[in-house]
């Protein structure tokens, strides 16, 4: 049917999707792969190790500035007291600088490599040796100092105190370098710290990317989601549409086919009654006939008159075998059923048949039976006249049939070219039942009749066009 | 190619001319820094700057600043680490300087200590592939003229951080030693 194709894309765009969705499903495992890899990467820039290590350099940093304020403590109050008179309090200066020293609060060198990666300072190198030679030096301070103490305050007491201050300035000298050292350190880690925040840039920017390409996947496959919908949508409208389309058209011819029912059964209805009606006229005109035919017996034989009330029937009957026979259940053919008549009644009444010329002329004309029976009749009459009357004597003749119109009016001609009645009056006015039956006839069809005897017999019969 | 036949036959002379020509103007740099005096009967007190280690002859090298000034000298510009701005530094090339000490091939690095003891390690690799710079003029003038660079002192070693962005200044400005006294080949 018209219309029932699919709306178009509507296939198209279904076929269309799975591969958008599997992209979509690839493009973001990939993403997120990338994420946790690099996600990973930061992971190892926060773990323990490496807080532990940033820790030890503050801490380191701290330690080593109260080493050097005890250190520094110790060494004014030993400038200001070059005899060391006062052996207790420098005793317990020294004390404080040793426990100060003490504390381990040294960078661990260990993993310094691995957390500053290339060390073109040889920081991890000079660290460890830095370490074994701190921890050299406070053994040495801790056991000098454990000495003076053990032979107090006396002169081996104050000369072991000597040495003591002596190795504590030297471990001076040694403090400046771990010093530095530890700020070379602390500089070389931030210098990694930058490196790492670079790296963690980088890592966001591409986070950045990937969320901007996920967004744009999201969007691209909502829209192409969108769309499809829509497009289902569309065509489901389509289909609806074209139903209901459907429905009315459907409705539309169920309705004019009912009217035609209608109307057909309507027209059977009028042709029944139509049939009725005329059989009752028929029946009725069959009637006259025999009533007149009775009239007639006393004066024929009775034989003739009965063949003359066949002749008459099958002329009746002939018309009602061309109704049957005809698709037009209302109209006949007059030029076909007057040949057939002509013919019956010359085969019927003439001696020799082949002797008779006949010939008809008439248009292509259909007319009621309520024309055509009184024509019929008309024509039964003045035909058998002619063959009974006309020849008399002669081996054959002619009989002419004509039909034709003239304005409103059909004007009807029965010619035969025998002998004609010395009087016009014969036929006209003749008692005999054939002319009363012509004349009852030509009145029915409210028509006139008009005789030429110039060549043979000529009867004319004018009658106005019936009405449909 | 369309050339006349006698050019195609001079063409591996002419290749050959082509790379020779770095060569010999490497060679010539050599031959010139080979020629330069050093200075005799200097002293460790009176030297601007002592070499040691491992170098030619085992013994220290005493030099002043004229006998560093004879070496084929170079200029860069780029931002110091130390006060952030942008300064021209002019110089000798530390490799150039250690080349006519003759310093040993095993020799890894060099241990560069000022006049105030700071010192720090340089790795040969660094020094030889970055140019590492011993520098007399700060902005074409010598420390001493100006009172905010005067306590750099004679020599300061310099890195030319501009062409080598590799090279953090955050790490490698501790190599950036004031006052250089001394040079220990290691």
């Amino acid at each position: 049917m018209r219309g029932a194709e699919p709306a178009p894309g509507g296939r198209g765009r279904s076929r269309f999707l799975p591969p958008v969705f599997l992209a979509s499903l690839i493009l973001l495992l990939v993403l997120v792969a990338t994420v946790y890899v690099g996600n990973l990467g930061l992971a190892g820039l926060l773990d323990d190790e490496r807080q532990s290590f940033e820790k030890n350099i503050e801490e380191g940093a701290a330690g080593l500035n109260r080493v050097i304020f005890a250190l520094f403590d110790l060494l004014v109050a030993a400038s200001g007291d070059p005899g060391l008179a006062d052996f207790g309090a420098l005793l317990g200066q020294s004390r404080s600088l040793v426990n100060h020293a003490g504390i381990p609060v040294r960078i661990d060198a260990a993993n310094l490599t691995r957390e500053l990666g290339d060390d073109p300072l040889f920081l991890a190198e000079r660290l460890a040796a830095a370490n074994a030679r701190y921890a050299a030096q406070t053994a040495e301070l801790a056991r000098l100092l454990g000495e003076a103490e053990a032979r107090g305050e006396g002169g081996e007491g104050r000369r072991a105190l000597g040495e003591f201050l002596a190795a504590a300035r030297s471990f001076g000298t040694a403090l400046k370098e771990d010093s530095q050292l530890s700020v070379q350190v602390a500089g070389a880690y931030h210098a990694a710290n930058r490196k790492d925040l670079a790296h963690i840039q980088t890592h966001i920017g591409q986070n950045l990317v990937g969320l901007i390409l996920l967004a744009g996947l999201i969007l691209v496959v909502s829209v192409g989601y969108y769309r499809s919908r829509m497009a289902a949508e569309r065509e489901l409208q389509n289909h609806r549409d074209h139903l209901t389309e459907l429905v009315e058209l459907r409705t539309r011819e169920l309705g004019e086919a009912n009217d035609r029912l209608r109307a057909a059964l309507r027209e059977r209805e009028i042709l029944v009654k139509e049939v009725y009606h005329r059989v009752k006229n028929n029946l009725a005109m069959v009637a006259g006939l025999i009533t007149l035919q009775k009239s007639d017996l006393s004066t024929g034989n009775l034989g003739e008159a009965f063949e003359k009330l066949s002749q008459r029937l099958r002329a009746i009957s002939l018309i009602h075998e061309k109704l049957y026979r005809s698709a037009d259940l209302s109209n006949i053919a007059f030029g076909d059923y007057v040949e057939d008549l002509c013919r019956t009644l010359i085969f019927s009444l003439a001696a020799n048949p082949a002797s008779i010329d006949f010939s008809l002329e008439a248009p292509e004309l259909a007319l009621p039976p309520d024309t055509l029976i009184p024509l019929g009749l008309i024509i039964t009459e003045l035909t058998t006249n002619s063959l009974k009357h006309a020849f008399g004597g002669r081996a054959g003749g002619r009989i002419e049939v004509s039909l034709h119109e003239e304005g409103e009016e059909f004007v009807l001609a029965v010619r035969d070219d025998g002998t004609p009645p010395s009087d016009e009056k014969l036929i006209l006015e003749s008692e005999s039942l054939g002319a009363s039956l012509v004349a009852g006839l030509v009145a029915q069809l409210r028509g006139r009749l008009d005789l030429d005897l110039a060549e043979g017999t000529r009867v004319i019969i004018t009658f106005p066009r019936p009405r449909p | 190619m369309n050339c006349p036949p006698f050019l195609r036959s001079l063409a591996p002379v002419l290749a050959l001319c082509l790379l020779a020509a770095p060569a010999h103007s490497q060679e010539d740099r050599a031959k010139v820094i080979a020629s330069i005096p050093l200075p005799a009967g200097l002293t460790a007190e009176k030297a601007d700057l002592t070499l040691r280690g491992r170098i030619a002859g085992g013994l220290p090298l005493y030099l002043d600043l004229a006998t560093l000034q004879a070496f084929p000298q170079s200029s860069f510009a780029c931002v110091d680490p130390w006060d952030g701005k942008r300064h021209l530094f002019t110089g000798i090339l530390i490799s150039d300087l250690l080349a006519r000490a003759g310093i040993e091939a095993g020799a890894t690095r060099i241990v560069v200590e000022a006049k105030n003891k700071y010192s720090i390690p340089i790795r040969r690799a660094d020094w030889e592939r970055y140019g590492y710079m011993l520098a007399f003029r700060l902005d074409d003038r010598p420390f001493s003229e100006d009172k905010a660079t005067r306590n750099r002192g004679l020599l300061i070693v310099a890195i030319d951080f501009a062409k080598y962005p590799e090279l953090d200044p955050e790490l490698y400005k501790h190599q950036l030693v004031w006052q250089v006294a001394d040079i220990l080949v290691e």
